[in-house]
């Protein structure tokens, strides 16, 4: 019997021991695989490596999560068809990784290059390739780019884990593609400020990682946190924000949220908002210590300055080393320079190899496509100039091309010919004068809201706040410069002249705001008088707009029963190019999902509000008219029940 | 005591007693040898007489009163003198109430007795037939063992005795006689409580979704509109198809008309309910006499209301035949032509029935194509409907288009109907009962305004089968807007009705009657006011939008309710056209013919009527819109 008896114990035993295996498995979901892959996009670079001249290299610095280790680069080799042969070399630092011979036969080959012998220099991996290229063409041809090389769609393979954070310092990695924001149902004004900020902040931050994605989720009812299934869970972050009493930041390590770090901020309105601007930023690294109380931060103002360095818009290279065309183009938008450009110029300081006997070399400016400047080189070997941007050429969104042409003498590009090599003064700066063109469009967005803004909402909610976080981060996705959101009350917002978000879900609210269109039926005619478009229901449609007042610009978003702002936001995330996409100043989202981008404002076209249609009279007072339809059928019911339903005669 | 006299007032004090033992004809005269005898017909009259009951097989009597040769006094006087029995004129003697309180009224209307007394253990008692072992065997087994003495008076005084001294009864069996019977087959009330209930759940709902889902709801409302109505088309349609096939076969032929044996004819009885139709009592008594019919075996009963004086003394002003019945219907709420006729049921002893209104004027061979239909059908046939069309066709817009349409509803729709073997609305007028049958159903629904349909509907969820017969009864067409207004609105009030009580039991109905009939009668009967109610308002949204070009109503005709709603605007305006034009080419109206395109318009005022009927279901469900017959300047027109 005892013997049976052990048998039993050990059987219950066997079979709790695999239901606590299983729970233990199930609570490791989203734990890593080995090995570990990532592409370069998702670490922030580009989707490919391309060296393009007879000489060219490039350095790549790759941020290497704490608690893993490189081991392997794949991705796919491709040649230009003019190719004829050449090399390539990769290095980490002076150790060659990986060295291989390319010849014209040489393309869509599938390259796995092992990392063990590269250096790591805290968490970065400096790569090296160099490329050597010898093709049909004559790259001293001006038309010409260059033969290239390229890692198509390049990843790399890690082994290891990644190590939770363990303070509030090393809360934020190197690499990050999801953080989730959590905020009560009910977000208070504290809440959506720092909600905001750290949604601001966050993406500036990890605006390099395309993946990169901030999330909303409401608190449960009870207070506890959502659950959230993220298989993606190790490179997520949770940021819990409480309006509350107590002055702290904390990484919590909560059980069944173990895969994904949590950081509470709790505080008071102004504490939690503080404490946003810095967690992010530089300073946060600051806090080595699991828990931090009674934070005292004020952030510094942003100053203004009319001088943007060549620095901070971030050139691919300042070197150029070869023959023939060499280019070095710089990408900006006008919200990278800190505003909206009303005047730009630049002045463009280097040096180069002088030029030995019989060679030429060049040097022209693009701005958008469009020259506004050129200048020979001689044997002095530096330049400085000062060059002015026409207007006319500015955009939203520009390219400088630095383009160098270098022709050996003798016109012969070949690769034992003197090289000629060129680099920028990161001195190098533009000037700007800022001012803001009217009539105000989607396209002055977000350059227009720098060096600050303010967000009003007309009731705050979850869903507000929601669409909020999305757009500021859309924006901040768009521009280098920080954004500096303030939530205010609606009233104060009103009265201020700093440019404005406004979120509104009854449209009476805004009827002091002299918006092109309203939120109630209206339908556009052409110069003719021709109808264009006409809404009758208020209900089907929500409306993000953009216009002057109180002289500040202003953008409109206003929510109907079945357009929340969270749709009309995501609608315009979700668009091909984001905020790119919208054009004119009148972006309408149809209760269908259909989209409608107008400019209204000097637009050739006239706005007609119509008369109330039983849908917007519906929409207006469908609240206060569901009880009283109910109560008034009752009534009627009431009346008609004798009539209708008679008792049963006497029987004679 | 003063010896009586056969035809003299009999008194309390003047009756003879006469013996209990059954008086014997065996030596008695003759009927017509009696008659001769006194003076009151000549032997060429007799000799007549005897020639049409050899024909006819009609009781002697019967023919010379149905002829005009005597009247009821001369010859139950007579019949008094025959059968050796005092005559008791009922007009001046009343029955006690105790004599009759034990038996059932109907006892007296089928054996043709009344008691008049009781005292000592004699029973005293008026009879209209001779003393026969049934009647005394009916008497002895109410009242026990009591000596009977017999006296002769009319059938007409029994009559008017029973409906005056039962008058509570009557009046209550003709009024809820069906409701007793069941409750569920009643229009009493509007609705069941469960109906009424259901009804307000429903629109608590509707609101409901339509708060939270306005533009889906009303999307969604109008699709179903809008495939009740396409539905309502294509029925119509597969009905009107199915009825043309009767453009080339007769139900009832000539040859099997004349093939009839007039001593095989039974009595017919012919209900001719009458209100403040005082103008009319002489063209009606005129169109029943043309009816070729043997006039002995004819009961015509003119249902009179008690209080319409006026139309009283005008029928006995005209002095119709003694074959002519008055029935003066109690004054009682709801005066409705149903709650007479339910009157009439309980008097009338002919083993058919049929109603014809004041004004009507049936084609002669309409009862004996009705019998021969009979006889061609199987028992379960328990009426059939002869056609109904105008006799003042071409009088104005209305008579005309009212035309077109009689003529699409009784030469198609109701023959596609018999085809299909769906179940037929009864028509108000010309229709055809088994007497039993009739019985059986309950009568008619005193609350339902229109009663005839309501029956041929019972009828069908019952067992039985409604067929039609090739015969026209021409009528007076509404020539007065108002007036149409008001006959129309009680037609669809009617079919409101009908509908409200079929349904009150869904899955009953369909149990009993089967898919096809429970649908036949959803399209027929339900959908028609339905159709009517909702036409407006879709007409309107739709030209508005069509006019207009406006967007306001965008939301309401996605892609493919857009597609439907167009059917059934042209399609089935269309197609209602069509059949209007093919029907009165079959009638060989060609005059009207153009008439049929106006047909939209003339369901602009079916719709106006339609909600006049929704508001009277509400506020007066059992009221009865009178129609004003008699208005027409038309006295003659041939029809075609």
């Amino acid at each position: 019997m005892k013997i049976k008896s052990l048998v039993r114990l050990c059987f219950v035993i066997a079979v709790l021991s695999a239901v606590m295996l299983s729970w233990s498995q199930n609570d490791a979901v989203g734990a890593p695989t080995t090995p570990h892959e990532i592409s370069w996009q998702d670490l922030g670079l580009g989707e490919r490596v391309r060296l393009q001249g007879s000489v060219a290299s490039t350095d790549v610095f790759l941020h290497i999560p704490s608690g893993l280790t490189p081991t392997l680069l794949t991705g796919k080799l491709q040649l230009s068809p003019d190719v004829t042969s050449g090399f390539m070399e990769i290095r980490s630092r002076d150790q060659l990784i990986a060295t291989f011979a390319v010849d014209a036969g040489t393309s869509n080959i599938d390259l796995m290059i092992p990392l063990k012998n590269s250096k790591l220099e805290g968490d970065i991996l400096p790569l090296t390739f160099i490329a050597r290229l010898r093709s049909i063409d004559d790259v001293c041809t001006t038309t010409y780019a260059g033969a290239w090389i390229e890692i198509e769609d390049p990843k790399i393979q890690f082994e290891g884990t990644p190590q939770a954070p363990q303070t509030v310092g090393e809360f934020f990695p190197s690499i990050l593609h999801k953080v989730i924001l959590v905020t009560s149902s009910q977000p208070t004004l504290g809440e959506a400020q720092a909600a905001i900020n750290l949604a601001a902040s966050l993406r500036h931050r990890y605006r390099h990682i395309g993946k990169f994605q901030i999330k909303m989720r409401p608190l449960n009812k009870d207070g506890a946190l959502p659950i959230i299934a993220d298989e993606d869970a190790l490179f997520s972050r949770m940021i819990v924000i409480r309006e509350g009493e107590t002055n702290r930041v904390r990484v919590l390590h909560e059980g069944r949220h173990q895969n994904m770090p949590i950081l509470e901020i709790n505080g008071s309105a102004e504490e939690i908002r503080e404490q946003s601007l810095w967690v992010v930023d530089r300073w946060g690294t600051a806090g080595q210590a699991e828990e931090i109380n009674n934070l005292a931060f004020t952030a510094p103002q942003e100053t203004y300055r009319d001088k943007v360095l060549l620095l901070e818009l971030e050139p691919p290279t300042w070197n150029v080393a070869g023959m023939g065309k060499l280019e070095i183009p710089v990408t900006f938008s006008q919200g990278d320079l800190g505003g909206p450009v009303d005047r730009l110029g630049l002045r463009l300081a280097g040096h180069y190899t002088p030029l030995p006997s019989g060679a030429q070399a060049t040097m022209s400016l693009f701005f958008n496509g469009g020259m506004i400047f050129a200048t020979t080189f001689d044997r002095d070997g530096d330049f400085d100039h000062f060059v002015t941007i026409p207007n006319n050429l500015l955009q939203r969104d520009n390219k400088l091309t630095i383009q160098f042409l270098y022709t050996p003498a003798g016109g012969k590009c070949t690769l034992d010919a003197h090289p000629f090599e060129a680099s920028l003064n990161k001195g190098s700066y533009f000037t700007v004068e800022f001012g803001v063109q009217k009539p105000i469009r989607f396209l002055h967005y977000p350059q227009i809201l720098l060096p600050s803004f303010q967000i009003a909402f007309s009731s705050l909610t979850f869903t507000d706040l929601n669409a909020a976080v999305s757009i500021v981060s859309e924006w901040q996705r768009i521009t280098r410069s920080p954004l500096h959101p303030q939530v205010v009350p609606w009233d104060q917002a009103l009265s201020s002249n700093q440019p404005a978000v406004l979120i509104v879900h009854d449209s009476t609210q805004t009827d002091n705001l002299a918006a092109p269109v309203r939120l109630e039926p209206f339908r556009i005619l052409d110069n003719q008088g021709k109808e264009l478009l006409r809404f009758d229901t208020p209900v089907a449609f929500g409306l993000a707009e953009t216009f002057t007042y109180n002289d500040r610009p202003t953008l409109l978003i206003a929510t109907s029963p079945t357009v929340s702002a969270e749709k009309i936001a995501t609608t315009i995330v979700e668009q091909p190019d984001g905020w790119y996409s919208l054009q004119g100043d009148l972006f309408l989202v149809t209760d269908e999902g259909k989209t409608v981008m107008l400019q209204v404002q000097e637009g050739g076209i006239t706005i007609e509000p119509l008369a109330q249609t039983p849908q917007s009279w519906h929409s207006k007072w469908r609240l206060l008219l569901y009880p009283l339809i109910l109560l008034l059928i009752l009534l009627i019911a009431a009346w008609l029940h004798p009539r209708l339903v008679r008792p049963a005669p006497k029987k004679q | 005591m003063a010896p009586s006299t056969p035809c003299a007032s009999s008194s309390q004090e003047t009756i003879t007693p006469l013996p209990s033992a059954l008086p014997s004809d065996e030596t008695e005269p003759r009927l017509g040898e009696l008659l001769v005898a006194e003076g009151i017909i000549s032997e060429e009259t007799l000799q007549y007489a005897l020639d049409v009951q050899q024909r006819t097989g009609a009781r002697l009597g019967q023919i010379l009163l149905a002829r005009g040769f005597i009247t009821h006094k001369q010859l139950f006087c007579a019949l008094a003198k025959l059968w050796g029995l005092p005559f008791v004129d009922l007009t001046q003697r009343s029955p006690e109430p105790d004599a009759i309180r034990a038996f059932d009224p109907y006892t007296f209307i089928e054996y043709h007795f009344l008691p008049l007394s009781i005292q000592n253990g004699v029973v005293e008692v008026a009879t209209s037939e001779r003393p026969n072992p049934q009647t005394i065997a009916q008497i002895k087994n109410i009242l026990g063992d009591v000596d009977i003495r017999f006296f002769v008076t009319s059938d007409w005084d029994i009559d008017r005795a029973v409906l005056t001294n039962f008058r509570e009864v009557i009046l209550d069996t003709a009024t809820y006689g069906l409701y007793y019977r069941d409750p569920d087959e009643s229009a009493y009330t509007v609705l069941t409580p469960i109906q009424f209930f259901s009804a307000i759940i429903a629109i608590l709902i509707l609101i409901t979704v339509f708060f939270f889902w306005p533009i889906p709801t009303l999307t969604f409302l109008n699709l179903i509109i809008n495939i009740g109505f396409l539905g309502s088309i294509v029925f119509k349609f597969i009905v009107a198809l199915a009825g043309a096939k009767y453009e080339t076969a007769e139900p009832v032929t000539k040859e099997e008309v004349d093939a009839l044996d007039e001593e095989s004819l039974p009595v017919y009885t012919i209900l001719v309910p009458v209100y403040q139709e005082a103008n009319i009592v002489d063209k009606l008594m005129e169109n029943l006499l043309t009816l070729d019919y043997p006039p002995e075996k004819l009961e015509i009963l003119l249902l009179l209301e008690e209080n319409d004086t006026e139309t009283i003394q005008a029928a006995r002003q005209a002095n119709p035949p003694d074959t002519v019945s008055f029935v003066i219907i109690p004054d009682s709420p709801p005066k409705t032509k149903p709650k007479a006729c339910n009157v009439g049921l309980f008097l009338a002893s002919g083993e058919y029935l049929v109603i014809f209104d004041a004004e009507d004027r049936p084609e002669p061979d309409q009862l004996k194509k009705a019998i021969v239909a009979f006889r061609k059908g199987d028992e379960s046939l328990a009426c059939v409907q002869a056609a109904l069309n105008y006799f003042n066709a071409y009088e104005n817009f209305l008579t005309k288009m009212f035309t077109l349409e009689y003529s699409y509803w009784f030469d198609y729709m109701l023959p596609g109907l018999d085809r299909l073997q769906l179940p037929i609305p009864l028509g108000g007028t010309s229709n055809h009962f088994r007497t039993n049958i009739l019985r059986q159903l309950g009568g008619w629904d005193p609350f339902n305004v229109t009663e005839d349909a309501d029956l041929g509907i019972r009828a069908a969820t019952n067992g039985y089968t409604v067929g039609i017969i090739n015969a026209t009864t021409y009528e007076e067409a509404n020539n007065e807007l108002y007036n149409w207004i008001r006959q129309r609105s009680r037609w669809v009030k009617g079919y409101m009705q009908t509908t409200l009580v079929h349904l009150r039991h869904p899955v009953r109905l369909i149990k009993k009657s089967g898919w096809r009939t429970s649908m036949g009668f959803l399209f027929l009967v339900g959908g028609t006011p339905l159709t009517f109610l909702s036409s407006l308002l879709l007409w309107f949204v739709f030209l508005f939008w069509i006019v207009f070009r406006t967007k306001l109503f965008d939301f309401l005709f996605p892609t493919g309710i857009l597609y439907v709603s167009m059917i059934n605007f042209l399609i089935g305006n269309g197609l209602m056209i069509y059949l209007n034009m093919l029907a009165v080419v079959k009638r060989r109206y060609y005059r009207l013919l153009p008439y049929a395109l106006l047909n939209p318009i003339y369901w602009i005022l079916h719709a106006i009527a339609a909600y006049k009927a929704l508001w009277q279901l509400i506020t007066r469900p059992s009221y009865w819109e009178k129609t004003t017959h008699g208005i027409s300047q038309v006295s003659e027109q041939t029809p075609t």
